[in-house]
């Protein structure tokens, strides 16, 4: 490493305590929250008001100039909660989307129902002239999320996919940071996880559509109440922890990386839970991420210098590799439901440094020099082995471990920005999207690279084989 | 509801403090849906009102409120609302701008002194509500002064217990009892064939007998006390709740508990009554019809007096 890019990293140190403000990054438009005097007032129509819609429409109403106008859901209580929630007496409400969509007075629209309805709700909305926030995973199947992007594009309608990671200060900043100041220089392994000990399913059973003709809607759509409740525990409905969770951690991946998958392996089972959810519970997958050199990411990942020792022993020869072949880096997920222990997070791993992500911190983690050869100096002593790893346990000593996995490790950096966590920011943005009519950052293209690199996974896992994913199948 | 009820309790750690919920109804799947979205709710709302998290709402209004008008979402306005009415309904007995003061005390706990005058007088010039101003129509907040803070501390467990309230009713739940860290209720409905949800009021002095024993149905109530908490300074201690006017710990109560319709009131009500003292509670009973309250007082060194205000029998001072 250059000694300019060291002193750089110093600085950086320092004043990582700071407010982290918009960063932008390559093509990355800069994201403006909390304008206060935004323009013109955007009127919303939203589908499906259950846990999320009701969370983030909570979140909508603290926005100048926004104002929740229409309400669908099939399911009265949850249109009844909405409207709770919404600000807005005199809001619409309708149970059919296709109702909604030609009576109501709105500008654009937010999906927050289940996945198998994504392609269907949004599509039909682009269709009517009306720019689209859609939750992730974007579709249920690739061909559908092909079909979406198409509608985009002949209706010239925008749809912002739901990967509000994409809009986090910390995540905006590690990308920043390992591009733009080669924190961590060549990746060769990102490792995240989604692990929870936790049912994931909603506690009802012997619970069914109580009678009336208000539920006859959701009668003709669910066979019971089951499948309408726990949708996620369903192939024909969602892609299980893949689709609902791997999303939000595989974007980052490809997002870190600069490219897509170029194949996935995976072994999935149902190990824990074993109630007649056919969805998963244990997913552990791999995908191969070939990087060729470019001029973004030549500084970050072309530009390591090993050891002159090491350099010595490998030849000029791959020396040179090093800074021109394109080489293949691996992504490693797993989500399971019956330890808790790792929770959530992404360990970016590079031969200068590692980053480790949470939705509320980064903490980066040095590399120490690297070794001597076995046969040069002395080899290290116990002491200087401590010192050199971040933490060191030993057997019959007591520490102080935290709860929060990898909290007593690293430096934090990068705090969020006051009073808005990220899913305030991506909203945020989606209405100056639809007031300027500028595309939003996590578009349908990213959403859709996403689905492919989700349900990929899944069809590895089901089919117990290798899936190569050739460029030909991403946009 | 069927002879043998189906019975719920589940356990909740949020807010610095632990939620109880105890649920009955003829189906206890039911129970298990509507408790599940009732934590939900309070993990939300834990999100939405902590000042320790910096992304919250109120760490965004703290933040910004002095500088321009912030939208607030209408569940949390509501809570500024009533907060601010309070405020001027109790002379400012109660007041979600305290915390400068809250501070000032915690930091000589630690020192073991009283803090000064002039530690006090600073802390004093940030804490009124006065300074908050709410506009209903645009729904927003504005500070008109630099380094007011609120602190929803002395009201968000009501605002939670409500909040759960709410969803349970509307999940088809009638007969709940919803415990916020053993100091505010809420009683929905009743538990079968009885005629309310019984409450007991802890004497502050032995912890072994009841002040009161309450049986309630669709009623909250709260109390506040210096049962544990009390700062310890000089020769002396202090209780922890302080009166916002003066800057100095409330003096005179032993237990305060305010029973009214809503937790939101009784939550905010019980440290007020413990402020404001036998009369300043007398006189807001009096022109609040539905709320009562009861007042554990010192009366000179050895006297204790309880008192039942606004109750339908006429109001007696009860020696104990
Ligand atoms: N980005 C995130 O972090 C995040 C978090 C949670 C959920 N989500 C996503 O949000 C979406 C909703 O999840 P949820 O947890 O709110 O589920 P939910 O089951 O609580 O709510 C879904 C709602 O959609 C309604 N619905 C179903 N079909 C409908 C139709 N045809 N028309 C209108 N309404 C219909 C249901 O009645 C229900 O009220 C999912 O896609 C999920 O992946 C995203």
């Amino acid at each position: 490493m250059t000694q300019k890019m060291q002193s750089d990293r110093r600085d950086f140190m320092k004043t990582s305590g700071l407010l982290a403000t918009a960063i932008s990054l390559g093509a990355a438009p800069s994201i403006t929250a909390n304008a206060q005097d935004s323009g013109n007032l955007v009127k919303v129509g939203w589908i499906g008001t259950g846990g999320r819609g009701n969370h983030l429409m909570r979140k909508v109403v603290k926005l100048p100039n926004v104002k929740v106008t229409a309400l669908c859901d099939l399911w009265p209580p949850n249109l009844e909660a909405g409207k709770g929630y919404c600000a807005n007496p005199d809001v619409q409400t309708f149970q059919r989307h296709e109702e909604m969509l030609e009576k109501a007075d709105i500008d654009c629209v937010v999906v927050t129902s289940p996945l198998h309805w994504h392609g269907r709700h949004s599509m039909a909305a682009m269709k009517a002239g009306k720019n689209v926030f859609c939750e992730k995973t974007m579709a249920l199947t690739v061909e559908e999320a092909n079909e979406m992007v198409k509608v985009s594009r002949e209706t010239g309608k925008f749809l912002q996919v739901g990967l509000q990671r994409r809009y986090s200060p910390i995540y905006r900043k590690a990308v920043h940071m390992i591009y733009n100041e080669g924190l961590l220089g060549r990746i060769t392994l990102i490792r995240c996880q989604w692990n929870r000990n936790y049912i994931w399913r909603r506690p009802h059973i012997g619970m069914d559509f109580p009678p009336g003709k208000e539920y006859d809607l959701v009668r003709q759509y669910y066979p019971d109440f089951e499948h309408w409740a726990n949708w996620r525990m369903y192939w024909e409905y969602s892609g299980g922890l893949m689709t609902e969770l791997g999303s939000h951690q595989l974007d980052v991946a490809s997002w870190v990386l600069g490219c897509h998958p170029s194949a996935v392996v995976g072994v999935g089972g149902k190990d824990y839970w074993l109630d007649d959810r056919e969805v998963f519970d244990n997913v552990n997958v791999i995908y191969e991420f070939k990087i060729e050199p470019n001029e973004q990411n030549r500084m970050a990942f072309f530009s390591s210098e090993p050891p002159d020792l090491v350099a010595r022993y490998q030849g000029e020869e791959a020396l040179r590799k090093l800074k021109t072949d394109p080489y293949v880096a691996k992504v490693v997920y797993t989500s399971i439901g019956a330890n808790a222990h790792d929770g959530a997070s992404e360990q970016i791993m590079g031969d200068r440094g590692t980053i480790l992500l949470t939705t509320t911190k980064g903490l980066f983690f040095e590399e120490a020099a690297a070794p001597k050869l076995a046969w040069g100096d002395k080899a290290m002593s116990k002491a200087e082995l401590a010192a050199r790893a971040a933490a060191v346990i030993t057997s019959g000593a007591t520490h102080d471990l935290s709860m929060e996995p990898q909290e007593d490790q690293g430096q934090p950096f990068a705090r969020p920005m006051v009073g808005m966590d990220f899913e305030d920011i991506e909203l945020s943005d989606f209405f100056d999207c639809v007031r300027s009519g500028r595309q939003p950052y996590s578009d349908v293209i990213k959403g859709r690279n996403d689905a492919v690199m989700v349900l990929s996974a899944n069809t590895a896992m089901m089919q117990n084989r290798r899936i190569e994913l050739g460029p030909e199948l991403y946009i | 509801m069927a002879s043998n009820p189906a019975f719920l309790e589940v356990h909740h750690r949020a807010m610095a403090t632990e939620f109880s919920l105890l649920l009955y109804g003829d189906n206890k799947a039911r129970l298990h849906w509507a408790a599940e979205l009732a934590l939900e709710e309070i993990d939300r709302l834990e999100h939405q009102i902590s000042v320790f998290d910096i992304t919250s709402e109120i760490s965004g209004i703290n933040a910004r409120a002095a500088q321009e008008e912030v939208i607030v979402e209408p569940g949390l306005f509501h809570v500024l609302q009533f907060s601010k009415q309070l405020h001027e309904e109790t002379g400012g007995a109660f007041d979600i701008t305290v915390h400068p003061l809250v501070r000032a005390w915690q930091f000589f706990r630690k020192t073991g002194t009283v803090p000064d005058a002039d530690t006090l007088a600073e802390a004093l010039l940030r804490t009124s509500m006065d300074h908050v101003h709410l506009n209903p129509e645009r729904r927003t907040v504005r500070f008109d002064l630099r380094g007011i803070e609120i602190n929803l501390g002395g009201i968000g467990k009501g605002y939670a217990v409500d909040a759960v309230t709410a969803i349970l009713r509307r999940n088809g739940i009638a007969s709940a009892f919803i415990n916020a860290g053993g100091s505010t209720f809420y009683a929905l409905g009743t538990p079968p064939e009885q005629e309310g949800w019984q409450v007991g009021i802890r004497d502050p002095l032995n912890p072994d007998r009841h002040l009161e024993i309450l049986h309630l149905m669709d009623r909250s109530l709260s109390t506040s006390g210096n049962y544990e908490r009390f700062i310890r300074a000089e020769t002396r201690t202090y209780g922890h709740i302080l009166n916002p006017r003066s800057g100095r710990p409330a003096e005179g109560v032993l237990s305060a508990t305010a029973l009214a319709p809503t937790a939101l009131e009784t939550d905010a009500l019980s440290t007020a009554f413990f402020v404001l003292g036998i009369e300043g509670t007398r006189k807001y009973c009096c022109s609040n019809a539905g709320v009562n309250a009861i007042q554990y007082i010192r009366e000179g060194s050895e006297r204790f007096q309880l008192y039942k205000i606004g109750f339908e029998k006429p109001e007696t001072g009860e020696e104990l």
